[in-house]
């Protein structure tokens, strides 16, 4: 059985309720989930806060993701990046709210002690199912990630340094502007140009587009 | 139904990286249903996949997936 099928059958099997088949995918995409979500909340403790979410998250919407027929793997990897950003999010409002009352400053790794966690939307739940890629894409792509990630290296260090606050630091394009103390409208081209440079790279790798590396 | 959102917004949606605004306005557009939108969606998918997946894996709790089942186990009984 091929990968790809194999994450097909766990995830039929955990839409019929099967405990040990949500087990066996956490066995097999914890690390990788873990390394997300630890790269940026930078602490163990609350990486495995978020890590548990996701597979209660999976455990609950894995009927409808499984009628989908999208990717398991890629639901779980942009859903952990995700829930991750979002939390650090929240964080830092809370942060920003402590500090424009004049209360004590809340630190951005933690919230105040005995405050609930609204619970982040995942945009699984929130978009139409069709955003989740199909399982041979996401199989394809993860043949070439070796070489897709030199080609992230290929990127201007203004742009990978902007995608990297994006991606890993959850910041919108205005507060990247204001961490880098650049204009808005140099973040904003810097992003675009570089979502655009990997999508067509991308393609390319994953033999979509016949073009030359 | 016609698109007017250029291709470099999805990936930025989905980061979360759009003006709030901007992203409502994306949002509600894809609840809508439009076609091309929901395919650049699911492409733009595939680029926050391949960025998320630079980081390294890691090693959770090793208590942590016994935990998870308890709940699982808790949540049903």
């Amino acid at each position: 059985m091929t990968s790809t099928a194999r994450d097909g059958e766990l995830l039929a099997r955990v839409s019929q309720r099967d405990a040990k088949a949500l087990g066996d995918l956490y066995d097999r995409f914890a690390p990788r989930l873990f390394g997300v979500v630890v790269r940026i909340l930078h602490e163990r403790r609350r990486a495995d806060d978020v890590l548990q979410e996701l597979y209660l998250h999976l455990w609950k919407d894995a009927r409808s993701l499984s009628e989908t027929k999208g990717s398991v793997r890629a639901w779980l990897v942009v859903n952990a990046r995700h829930l991750a950003a979002e939390r650090l999010r929240a964080e830092r409002r809370a942060q920003a709210g402590a500090g424009a009352h004049g209360r004590e400053r809340v630190s951005p790794r933690k919230l105040p002690a005995g405050k609930s966690r609204p619970p982040e939307p995942l945009f699984a739940s929130a978009l139409p199912a069709s955003w989740i890629p199909l399982p041979e894409e996401v199989s394809k792509l993860d043949e070439r990630l070796g070489l897709l990630q030199k080609v992230i290296n290929q990127l201007p260090g203004p742009q990978r340094k902007a995608l990297e606050l994006s991606v890993f630091g959850g910041y919108s394009e205005e507060e990247i502007a204001r961490e880098l103390d650049e204009p808005l409208g140099k973040i904003r081209t810097a992003l675009r140009a570089a979502v655009t440079f990997l999508r067509h790279r991308r393609r390319a790798v994953v033999g979509t587009w016949a073009a030359i590396i | 139904m016609g698109s007017h959102y250029l291709e470099d917004v999805f990936e930025l949606f989905l980061l979360g990286a759009l003006a709030e605004e901007s992203a409502a306005d994306l949002r509600a557009h894809l609840e809508a249903g439009c076609p091309s939108c929901q395919e650049r969606i699911q492409d733009a998918a595939l680029t926050v996949y391949l960025l998320s997946s630079t980081a390294k894996s890691g090693r959770p709790s090793p208590k942590l997936k016994s935990q998870l089942l308890h709940r699982l186990r808790k949540g049903r009984g």
